[in-house]
């Protein structure tokens, strides 16, 4: 198979190449609880991908829908790694700057940003970052009062949150992080065999 | 027994979940174990992190399991799915990439290094399969006459880096509420997904997800849920009045806390949001 561009960049990622071995049975869209809200299921997301459609697989919803169940990955009979592929596919669309038409990213950027600020997660304000970034959520969701009132009589409401001892230190070790590029094999457990 | 001390990971999910501390606490002391929880410990980044960076997400697991292993220990508990399948992930993606040294680059900014021997494990394995079965039981003086529960595992404990259990239908937990003298109903959605943190975003997605796994639990008969995460409780309990159910959802622990005779306020029983009635009233009755 030819692949260029952000095809080829996607093939290439620590594997990357493992949805190449795709057979299209369905077992992924048949086991994924998810599915019926994706526009394509995994298995339709793999066909576009092999048609050399990335352009479209990366402005689809199907990987910010996934909740990381891994029922596809534990079923496929090509034990492809399915949800990691769909870790991969959403970093690749971040880093085109590619905007979900659903709130996950938003989700996402508020569990970060918490994180990195106190190196644990607070829900109450991770909660409060994600209305704030997204407020048709907001909207949307009037029973949040009514259930964040429940919580709170039933002393659930983390109303101070608490951090690691050194949140600046953290922070760096995670810049630091993100500045390893290993050269990475690839994953060992599986049969890289068969690729188109 | 085998051990009796271990590396405490609460993750960040449990001072905020619905009486899991508690129990969980009130369960170890009666067995006798020492549960030390991790100091300085950090969010483990759970599905966010791989989402976004994955180094990142690596070092935030390493750390964690780092700090495990300068305090001595050689096994790390955690009561939550996410953080057992998180860091599990993490060691298994070190160690087939051979990036160990790598990683230790970046914990070295935060005064942490990790080796990897850390063994880590999640809460149940504890008290399912280092106590002896004899032991157990011995402690469990006030069992449930006949509460029928329906075992609810979720995705992470056993898909697809956990090795305790079957991926599909695992049965951990059935024995724990059987010795604690519930009874316990096949359950086909026992492993079915509660939607995650999708629930935040994404919540008309998953409510037909809560929907089935609550509807299966009442066809199977049975009159109470139990669960071993805090997101899955979360999840199962907190839009119920959506979806316009009533069905109990707490912790293992707590039925197993309540068997042993803690009372309801020892395992945090009234932190749930769906009334536990059905449990009280069964736990009353041999009181």
């Amino acid at each position: 198979m030819e692949a260029t561009g952000l095809l080829k960049r996607l093939l290439e990622l620590p594997g990357g190449d493992q949805l190449l071995r795709c057979i299209q049975c369905g077992t992924c869209t048949g086991s994924c609880p998810m599915a019926e809200a994706m526009d394509y299921g995994p298995r339709g997301l793999f066909a576009l991908v092999k048609g050399g459609d990335i352009e479209e697989a990366l402005h689809s919803n199907t990987f910010w829908f996934c909740a990381s169940c891994y029922y596809c990955t534990v079923r496929c009979p090509r034990e492809i790694l399915i949800t990691d592929q769909m870790y991969a596919f959403k970093r690749l669309a971040i880093e085109q700057g590619i905007k979900p038409k659903v709130s996950t990213l938003q989700m996402y950027t508020a569990f970060h940003e918490t994180v990195k600020e106190d190196g644990r997660l607070s829900e109450t304000k991770m909660m409060r970052k994600f209305l704030l970034g997204s407020p048709k959520d907001l909207i949307k969701n009037t029973s949040m009062a009514s259930l964040g009132m429940k919580l709170l009589r039933r002393g659930r409401m983390e109303l101070k949150g608490e951090s690691v001892a050194d949140p600046d230190k953290f922070r760096v070790m995670l810049s630091k992080a993100r500045t390893i590029s290993p050269e990475k094999d690839e994953i060992t457990s599986m049969d890289s065999g068969g690729a188109a | 027994m085998k051990e009796s001390r271990y590396a405490f990971y609460p993750g960040c999910s449990l001072k905020t979940a619905a009486g899991y501390k508690e129990s969980i606490q009130f369960v170890a002391r009666r067995l006798g174990i020492e549960l030390v929880e991790l100091p300085d410990w950090n969010c483990c980044g759970a599905t966010v992190a791989f989402s976004i960076n994955e180094m990142e997400a690596l070092a935030m697991a390493a750390r964690v399991m780092a700090i495990a292993e300068s305090e001595g220990f050689d096994q790390l508990v955690t009561p939550c799915n996410a953080c057992y399948s998180t860091l599990r992930k993490a060691q298994k993606i070190i160690e087939e990439e051979g990036i160990t040294q790598q990683i230790n680059q970046a914990l070295q900014e935060d005064g942490k290094s990790y080796s990897g021997k850390i063994k880590v494990r999640h809460i149940i394995e504890v008290f399912a399969r280092d106590i002896e079965k004899e032991e157990l039981t011995s402690v469990i003086t006030h069992p449930f006459p006949e509460l029928p529960v329906a075992p609810y595992y979720g995705c992470q404990l056993t898909r697809p880096w956990g090795d305790l259990d079957h991926p599909e239908n695992p049965t951990i937990m059935d024995g724990i509420l059987e010795a604690s003298g519930c009874e316990v109903v096949d359950f086909t959605a026992k492993t079915y997904c509660c939607g995650a943190a999708q629930m935040v975003a994404n919540k008309e997605a998953c409510l037909p997800l809560v929907k089935a796994i609550l509807t299966d639990a009442k066809r199977k008969g049975a009159k109470a849920i139990s669960t071993i995460c805090p997101l899955c409780q979360f999840n199962l309990d907190s839009v119920q009045e959506d979806l316009g159910e009533s069905i109990p959802v707490v912790y293992f622990t707590q039925l197993m806390g309540l068997a042993m005779g803690g009372s309801p306020k020892e395992v945090g029983i009234g932190k749930v949001i769906t009334p536990a009635d059905a449990v009280l009233q069964a736990a009353k009755g041999v009181r």
